[in-house]
């Protein structure tokens, strides 16, 4: 096994530094606070492993880990130290499907959130599974069909803090029917709803929990009509500019151009070389809320 | 191309053939499965396709999504 993991990271220009390693708890040392509601993981299921390690590593200075178990790899990648992302291998039948970030929001108890999402419509994708020092996870697709994953952590939950280059700065939702979609997610993950009140639209909601908002609900675009029901995890950059030129020499898209967005940032929206859709933005001025009061 | 980079570039790309190959990084390979550790955890499905609509419509390319940090408090 560890001649395979050494196969990946010379494949993936990588320095063999990396390592094998186990499953890696969301917080060390482990605490007992939990924070459901949050978004504490994101792991892109890809068909092109090499390919969307070498970007994300490249473009956001990522590092990697190699977590193995039974012959089997997957890739942990850390920000500055703290893991914030995993790699999924996808299948050679998928080879040219387009691959997929899914954000993992925190729960306390997986079995009854379960319960609540087959209740109200939901539909469960990936069973929960215990995988050693991680947790409890499971993925599921709300009723609109966009899936996003749930993890039950054994070593607490990350503390809230402002992100730093390279963290998950948001996720935002895009759906068909924001208000009932909202209401999904209020009854499963016991999320408090508000209205974006800043919005033009009057079907933009927040999503909160423990007096901080966790993410953002928006209606899809009417054209185009194939446009699906998705989450976008959004990641902050120190550089916008530098960042999107980096993207296209790495062999990304840039999907949507950078424009301003909320409290002086700068959002723009991409996809790696194996087609992973992610957001990016820029605090241009003080974007930090909390020194707005 | 120098010679020694086309033979580097041959190298990575016969390892990245070994790779698929083998399965060794694939987690995934085995059936349409998705292996996520030991063992198969679920099906691969179109389900698991990115959407990737992104800038095809919606107002110019343009998305409208408000940026929160943490500490937003509402």
């Amino acid at each position: 096994m560890m001649f395979c993991a050494a196969l990946f990271l010379l494949a993936a220009g990588l320095p063999p530094a990396a390592r094998a390693a186990d499953f890696q708890p969301l917080t060390r040392p482990a605490t007992t606070e939990h924070r459901p509601g949050k978004f504490v993981w994101a792991d892109l299921f890809t068909a092109d492993p090499v390919a969307a390690t070498k970007f994300y590593t490249s473009l956001f200075g990522w590092t990697v880990d190699l977590t193995t178990q039974n012959s089997q790899v997957y890739i942990v990648l850390s920000n500055q130290g703290k893991p914030v992302a995993g790699l999924v291998a996808r299948p050679p039948a998928s080879a040219k499907r387009p691959s997929r970030w899914i954000g993992y929001i925190a729960v306390t108890d997986l079995p009854a959130t379960i319960a609540l999402v087959t209740k109200n419509g939901g539909l469960v994708r990936a069973e929960p599974r215990a995988f050693p020092d991680r947790g409890v996870q499971a993925i599921v697709t709300d009723k609109e069909g966009a899936a996003i994953g749930l993890l039950q952590s054994t070593s607490g939950d990350p503390a809230d803090s402002e992100p730093k280059p390279g963290d998950w700065n948001w996720f935002e939702l895009f759906v068909k029917q924001p208000s009932a979609t909202t209401d999904f997610y209020r009854k499963v993950a016991g999320y408090e709803v508000a209205p974006d009140l800043r919005s033009d639209r009057k079907n933009d909601f927040f999503l909160s929990s423990g007096g901080q908002a966790r993410a953002g609900v928006a209606p899809l675009p009417d054209d185009p009509a194939e446009a699906t029901p998705d989450w976008l995890g959004v990641v902050r950059v120190a550089g916008m500019d530098a960042t999107l030129a980096q993207v296209a020499a790495l062999g990304g898209k840039i999907l949507v151009p950078p424009h301003a967005a909320a409290l002086g940032s700068r959002f723009a929206i991409i996809a790696d070389p194996t087609g992973g859709a992610i957001g990016l933005v820029e605090y241009v001025e003080n974007a930090n809320p909390a020194n707005h009061p | 191309m120098k010679p020694t980079r086309k033979i580097l570039l041959g190298l990575l790309l016969l390892l990245a053939m070994q790779i698929w190959s083998t399965g060794c990084v694939g987690p995934g390979y085995v059936g349409a499965d998705i292996n996520y550790g030991p063992r198969p955890w679920f099906g691969d499905g179109p389900w698991l396709d990115g959407g990737g609509w992104y800038g095809r419509g919606g107002g110019g390319g343009r998305v409208n999504v408000d940026i929160h940090p943490p500490g937003f408090r509402r």
